[in-house]
C-alpha cells in the first residue's frame, strides 16, 4: 500500500530535447507541443507565450457568507495575487481561462471585480473566458471586465479548450483537448503520512488541468495505463510515479 | 381521579404496584420522598432495577402537591390534558419507545389527566407541527429535539411551564458533547423556572458527584445521590468460553468464529440470548456465522446494529419485546437501557475493554428487580481471556470507571447561541450569566464568550475579514434574534452533536431501505461484487446520488463493510487489574510442581489455567508483567532491533508515548524507528540497536505536550478533528437530506475551511479547540502524562529475548497488517507463530 511520490522528474522527460524550466516547473512535450507544467496549477504554452488555468472560484467565500457559513476574506485576492505574479514570472503574453472564473451570484463582489480588472490590465494580449457551470450560474459580471468570453469551446492553436472533458476525450483522435472542471487531486500515502495534492492529470487525447483558486476542494483521480499524473504542491511539479 | 393530596395519590401508586405483584424497594420510596421534599438528584444503579418508577413515581407525587391546573377527570382528548409540565430526555431514539409505555402505563393506572408523547427526529413532520400547537403535558425526547424545540417560538413559550427535567442514562450524556448541550438546555430551563426539579439516572460509574453537579449547575437547590441497592439480586455471573486449543503465540482477532461451536449449545437452551459485539464488522459476521450453522432458526435469528435503517432497527426491538426471538446479534446499540425482560442471557463477543460496560451488558439479562443476570463472555484473543478475568473481578469490588465532563467547547456554545437567538431572541448579558450557572461554562472567559458572540454575529473577531456576513443580527431594543429563514432552516437542520462520516443509503431497488455505509467502504466495491450487509449477502447494482441500489447475491463470499470508529482502548481501570491478575497467575505457575500431584496448582480462575501454556512460555522466555515494574523486552531479527514495552495504559496512550519514545531516541541519533501499539504495549523498531542509558530520562513526563506536538503530525491530527467542530459551529453545512444538488454551492469540506482559517483568520478560536480536542481525546494526553509520571519512577526490567514472546508477537503482527495485503498478512502470520511453536517445544 506504500506508494511514494517519485523525486523531481529530469528536465525534459518526454524525449530529452528540451531545457529544464524555472525552478519547480516541470517541461513536458505533449502531442508535439512544448508545454511547462507551473507549481502553482498552471500550464505555459511555451512558444506563444500562452498561460492556461481552469476553476479559479473567486468570490466563493462571498458566496459562502452570503448563505450563512462564516468563511474569511482571502483566498479570492491571494489567487489573482498569485496568478499575477505568475504572469509576470513568464512574460506571458495572452492567458486562457478553462472556465469556472468565479463561484456563484453572491461572488460579484466590487473587491472582486476591481482586483479583476487590475489584474486584466496587467496581461498584454488577448484574456479568453471560457464559460464554466459556475461561471453561468453566477450570471454576468457587473460591469466589462475585458475579457472575451467563449460560451462553450474555442480552438487555439493546435488545442481544442473547453471547461470539462468532452466524453470520449482519454483517446487520441482529433485535436488534444485542454480542460479543467474536475479539480483533480492524487493521494499519496507513506508510512505515518499521507496527502492529497492538486495535479495534472494527462491522457493521450486530453490534460486536465489542476483546479487553480486556492478554496477549492478536489477530487482524487483514479490511475490507469497511460495516463500520467503531475502533483502540483508547495510551487514545484513532480510526476507521481507508477506502481 | 381528583387531584388530592400526594399522600393519597401514593397509595394509589403502592396499590397499583401491589397489583402487579411489585413491592416498592427502599430506594424507589427514598427518591419519591426526595422528590417531594423538592431535591435535584441522581439515581444510580446497574439496570433493570426499577430506576425508572422510581424516578416516574417522583415526578407524579411532587407534581400532585399543589398542583392547581389538572383538569376535571373523563375530559378526554389530548387538548384537554395539561399543558406541558415535564420533560423526560433519553440519549437514545430507541430507549423513548419503552420509556414512553411505562410512563404511560402508571399516568393511565393513577387516572392522571396528562398526555405522554414522543417527539425526537424520528417523530413525523406533521406530528411534530401539531405538537408545536399544544405540548404534551410530558414530553420525552432527546438532547437534540429539545434543542430544536428552544429554536421555535412556540415552543420556547410552552417550555416556560417545565416543572422537571429527567434525563436519562445521562452516564452516556456525559463527557460528551450532547452532555453540554443538555447542560445549556436545562440551565435555560431554569432560568424560566427556577424551581424546576432536575434528575439524573445513571448506570455505576465512579464519579457520581461529580455527574450530579453536571447536571444541576451552580443553583443552590437541594440534591441528593441515590443508590439503587437492591437487597436480594446478586451481582452479575460472568463466565468465560475457554477454546479447546489456544496457541500460544495469539494475534488480534485469531480466535475469530473459532468459539462459534461452543456458543452454539448456548442458544439451543432455550430463551432469548443477546449476543454483543464490539463493532459492526464483527456483528455482520457473526450473525452470517450463526445463519449458516443454524439455518433452522430462520427469522429467529436478527441483527440490531446502529448502521441499520429504522425500521429494521426497531422490527428487531419489538421482537426482543414479544419474546419471539431466539437470538440477537447486536452492538452497543442495545447497550443502553432498553427493558427487555425477555433476553435470558448475555453473550459478550471481544472483551468489553472496560468494566463499567461489561457491567452494563451483563445487566440487559435477567432484566427484573431481584433476577441475577448471566453474561457469557468469548475471548477473540488468547489475552482477552485476563481481560475479563481482570473485568470481573474489578465488577465484583465495584471498581469502575468515572466519566469526565467536558470543559467549555466552543463549538456546542456557538451552536446554542445562534439556537437561542431563533427562540425569542437573546440580550448578551443575561444569557452570559445564563451560561455561567452551567457547569461545562461556569469558568467561561469574557474573551471567549465575546468571541463566540462576534463569530455568531459577525463571522469572525476579525471584522474585516468577513464583510456582508449575517447569521444573528442585533435589532433596535438590544435583542440578538436570526432574521434570515433560509439560515434558521439551516441550523434547525444542523442542531445535533454526533457527527459521522458521509454515509450511502443502502436500498433495494424493489424499495426497502436497510440502513446506512460509510462512503469510503462503498467507494471500493464495484457494481456486481458482494457484501455483507443487515445480515444479507448483497451485491451491488449501482450508486446513484446517496444511494447504494443492491439486490440479494445468490452465494460467493462477499466483504464485509468496516466503520469508522467503535474500536475503545483499555480503560486504566482495567490496565491496572491485568497487571494484578497476571502476576497472581504467575505465582500459580510458580507454585506448581512439575514433578508433583498438580494439586498445588490452584487456580482461582479458570481464564487462568487456559492460559497456563502462553503464561509459562512468557515466564521462560521473558517474564510476566506486574505493577512494580515496567517490562521491557528486546530481540533482533531479520526486520532490524526491536523493542517491546508493556506499560498496559490502552491503544490510544500507548500510540503517543510510542511516538514520543521513538521521537526522543531519534533525537539522541538521527535514525528511522517505526512503532505498532496495542492495548497491552508499544513496539519500537530500528535498524540498528536503541541503547537506552537512562530510561527515567526517556519517560520523563516533562514537556510531553510540546514534544508530542513537535513529532506527530499534530496539524493533519488538527485539521481531522475539525470535522466536528465545523459542523457543530455551522461552518460546514451538510445539507438537506435528499437534495443533494440543491446546496453544491456551498459544499466544502471541513479539512479545506480548516485551512482557509488557518491562513486567512488563523486568531479563529476553533483552530485551538481542534488542537486541544486532539490532545485530549485522540491522543489522550492525560493519561499518556499520568503514566509516564508513574513509570519514569519504576525499575525498568529489560529482558533479552531470543525470539518473540506470547506478549511482543501480536504487537510484531499489527506492525506488519500494516504493511502488506490481508491474505499475504495471514499467510505470515501463521507461519511465525508455527515457527515460535517449534521454538517453543512442548
Amino acid at each position: 500500500m506504500s506508494r511514494r511520490a517519485g523525486g523531481p522528474v529530469e528536465a525534459g522527460t518526454d524525449d530529452g530535447r528540451l531545457a529544464g524550466g524555472p525552478a519547480g516547473a516541470l517541461p513536458l512535450t505533449w502531442r508535439g507541443e512544448e508545454l511547462l507544467l507551473l507549481g502553482d496549477g498552471a500550464l505555459l504554452h511555451r512558444v506563444p507565450k500562452t498561460l492556461l488555468v481552469a476553476d479559479l472560484h473567486l468570490g466563493k467565500e462571498a458566496v459562502f457568507r452570503a448563505r450563512g457559513l462564516p468563511i474569511p476574506e482571502g483566498a479570492g485576492a491571494e489567487t489573482l495575487v498569485r496568478l499575477a505574479r505568475t504572469c509576470r514570472d513568464h512574460q506571458v503574453r495572452e492567458v486562457i481561462i478553462l472556465g469556472d472564473l468565479v463561484h456563484g451570484p453572491e461572488a460579484w463582489t466590487p473587491e472582486i471585480v476591481d482586483a479583476l480588472v487590475h489584474w486584466r490590465a496587467l496581461v498584454p494580449g488577448e484574456v479568453w473566458w471560457i464559460r464554466g457551470n459556475h461561471d453561468r450560474a453566477a450570471g454576468p459580471p457587473p460591469r466589462p471586465l475585458g475579457m472575451r468570453e467563449v460560451e462553450d469551446e474555442a480552438h487555439r492553436g493546435p488545442f481544442r479548450l473547453r471547461h470539462d472533458p468532452p466524453d470520449g476525450a482519454e483517446t487520441p483522435s482529433g485535436k488534444p483537448v485542454l480542460c479543467g472542471h474536475l479539480h483533480p487531486v492524487v493521494r499519496l500515502r507513506a508510512p505515518g503520512t499521507r496527502a492529497r495534492l492538486a495535479c495534472f492529470v494527462v491522457d493521450p487525447g486530453v490534460l486536465v488541468l489542476p483546479a487553480y483558486g486556492i478554496f477549492t476542494g478536489g477530487h482524487p483521480m483514479k490511475r490507469r495505463p497511460g495516463r500520467r499524473l503531475f502533483a502540483a504542491a508547495g510551487g514545484t511539479v513532480v510526476e507521481v510515479q507508477r506502481r | 381521579m381528583i387531584p388530592g393530596s400526594a399522600a393519597a395519590v401514593e397509595d394509589e401508586l403502592r396499590q397499583w404496584m401491589t397489583r402487579r405483584g411489585w413491592e416498592p424497594f427502599p430506594f424507589q420510596e427514598a427518591c419519591w420522598q426526595a422528590w417531594q421534599s423538592g431535591a435535584d438528584g441522581l439515581l444510580h444503579a446497574p439496570t433493570g432495577v426499577g430506576k425508572t418508577l422510581a424516578i416516574w413515581g417522583g415526578v407524579v407525587l411532587a407534581s400532585l402537591d399543589g398542583e392547581p391546573e389538572l383538569l376535571p377527570p373523563g375530559a378526554g382528548g389530548a387538548e384537554n390534558t395539561a399543558p406541558l409540565r415535564h420533560l423526560w430526555i433519553t440519549p437514545l431514539r430507541a430507549l423513548a419507545r419503552t420509556t414512553l409505555e411505562q410512563l404511560t402505563e402508571v399516568v393511565e393506572a393513577l387516572e392522571l389527566p396528562w398526555s405522554v408523547e414522543l417527539r425526537s427526529g424520528d417523530t413525523p413532520s406533521s406530528r411534530k407541527a401539531r405538537q408545536l400547537r399544544r405540548l404534551p403535558t410530558v414530553l420525552i425526547t432527546t438532547p437534540e429535539s429539545l434543542s430544536v424545540l428552544l429554536s421555535r417560538r412556540e415552543g420556547v413559550r410552552q417550555l416556560r411551564g417545565i416543572r422537571s427535567a429527567v434525563v436519562d442514562e445521562w452516564h452516556e450524556l456525559l463527557g460528551t458533547k450532547r452532555g453540554v448541550q443538555t447542560e445549556l438546555a436545562l440551565a435555560r430551563l431554569r432560568q424560566w423556572n427556577p424551581g424546576m426539579q432536575s434528575w439524573g439516572l445513571s448506570a455505576t460509574i465512579s464519579n457520581v458527584d461529580e455527574a450530579l453537579d453536571v447536571l444541576c449547575g451552580s443553583g443552590s437547590r437541594p440534591r441528593t445521590v441515590l443508590r439503587a441497592a437492591v437487597p436480594v439480586a446478586p451481582g452479575p455471573s460472568v463466565r468465560t468460553l475457554v477454546p479447546p486449543s489456544m496457541g500460544r503465540f495469539p494475534w488480534s482477532g485469531h480466535l475469530g468464529l473459532q468459539l462459534l461451536d461452543q456458543v452454539l449449545p448456548l442458544l439451543d437452551q432455550g430463551g432469548t440470548t443477546l449476543l454483543f459485539t464490539n463493532t459492526r464488522s464483527q456483528a455482520e459476521l457473526w450473525h452470517d456465522g450463526l445463519q449458516r450453522a443454524r439455518p433452522g432458526m430462520g427469522e429467529r435469528l436478527a441483527l440490531h446494529h446502529g448502521s441499520l435503517g429504522r425500521e429494521i432497527r426497531e422490527e428487531v426491538e419489538e421482537g426482543l419485546r414479544r419474546g419471539s426471538l431466539t437470538c440477537v446479534v447486536c452492538t452497543s446499540s442495545l447497550d443502553l437501557g432498553v427493558d427487555f425482560p425477555a433476553v435470558d442471557r448475555v453473550i459478550q463477543v471481544g472483551s468489553p475493554k472496560g468494566v463499567g460496560r461489561l457491567l452494563q451488558r451483563a445487566g440487559r439479562s435477567g432484566h427484573a428487580p431481584g433476577r441475577q443476570s448471566h453474561l457469557v463472555a468469548v475471548p477473540t484473543h488468547a489475552f482477552e481471556l485476563a481481560e475479563f478475568a481482570a473485568a470481573r473481578e474489578a465488577m465484583g469490588e465495584g471498581q469502575v470507571e468515572p466519566r469526565r465532563p467536558l470543559q467549555a467547547p466552543l463549538d456546542v456554545l456557538a451552536q446554542h447561541l445562534v439556537t437561542v437567538a431563533l427562540g425569542g431572541g437573546f440580550r448578551p448579558a443575561d444569557l452570559l450569566e445564563e451560561v455561567r450557572t452551567t457547569w461545562a461554562y461556569r469558568s467561561l472567559g469574557d474573551g471567549e464568550w465575546r468571541w463566540v458572540l462576534d463569530f455568531v454575529t459577525r463571522g469572525g473577531s476579525a471584522l474585516e475579514a468577513y464583510p456582508r456576513y449575517h447569521r444573528v443580527v442585533e435589532g433596535e431594543d438590544g435583542i440578538l434574534r436570526v432574521p434570515d429563514r433560509r439560515i434558521a432552516r439551516q441550523h434547525r437542520m444542523s442542531i445535533g452533536t454526533i457527527t459521522s462520516d458521509a454515509a450511502l443509503t443502502v436500498r433495494f431497488l424493489k424499495g426497502r431501505t436497510l440502513g446506512s455505509i460509510e462512503e469510503s467502504f462503498l467507494s471500493r466495491l464495484r457494481p456486481g461484487e458482494t457484501f455483507l450487509f443487515a445480515g444479507r449477502r448483497l451485491k451491488l447494482v449501482r450508486v446513484r446520488e446517496m444511494t447504494a441500489w443492491v439486490r440479494l447475491a445468490t452465494g460467493g463470499k462477499g466483504a464485509v463493510p468496516r466503520w469508522m470508529g467503535g474500536r475503545m482502548p483499555l480503560s486504566t481501570e482495567l490496565g491496572a487489574r491485568m497487571l494484578t491478575v497476571l502476576p497472581r497467575w504467575a505465582e500459580c505457575l510458580g507454585s506448581s510442581d512439575p514433578e508433583g500431584s498438580g494439586a498445588s496448582r490452584t487456580w482461582l480462575d479458570p481464564e487462568g489455567s487456559a492460559l497456563e501454556g502462553l503464561l509459562a512460555l512468557q515466564q521462560r522466555w521473558s517474564r510476566i508483567p506486574s505493577p512494580d515494574l515496567l517490562l521491557v523486552e528486546r530481540t533482533r531479527s531479520r526486520e532490524g532491533h526491536h523493542l517491546f514495552v508493556y506499560p498496559f495504559l490502552g491503544r490510544l496512550a500507548h500510540e503517543g508515548m510510542a511516538a514520543l519514545l521513538a521521537w526522543r531516541l531519534t533525537r539522541q541519533a538521527p535514525r528511522s524507528v517505526e512503532f505498532s501499539v496495542n492495548d497491552y504495549g508499544f513496539e519500537l523498531l530500528s535498524s540498528d540497536r536503541l541503547e537506552v542509558e537512562d530510561w527515567g530520562e526517556l519517560l520523563s513526563p516533562e514537556r510531553v505536550s510540546d514534544e508530542l506536538l513537535q513529532c506527530l503530525n499534530a496539524v493533519e491530527l488538527a485539521r481531522r478533528q475539525f470535522r466536528e467542530i465545523a459542523r457543530i459551529a455551522g461552518l460546514v453545512f451538510p445539507g438537506y437530506p435528499g437534495r443533494g444538488k440543491s446546496t453544491r454551492q456551498v459544499q466544502a469540506s471541513s479539512g479545506l475551511i480548516f485551512d482557509v482559517l488557518e491562513r486567512y483568520d488563523p486568531e479563529n478560536l476553533f483552530l485551538d479547540q481542534a488542537r486541544r480536542e486532539v490532545m485530549d481525546r485522540e491522543l489522550n494526553i492525560g493519561r499518556i502524562r499520568d503514566g509516564l509520571t508513574r513509570l519514569h519512577r519504576l525499575p525498568v526490567e529489560v529482558q533479552e529475548t531470543e525470539r518473540l514472546t506470547p506478549l511482543a508477537f501480536p504487537l510484531w503482527a499489527d506492525r506488519l497488517h500494516a504493511t502488506v495485503s490481508s491474505e499475504a498478512w495471514i499467510d505470515r502470520v501463521r507461519r511465525m507463530a508455527g515457527q515460535l511453536e517449534r521454538a517453543a517445544g512442548e
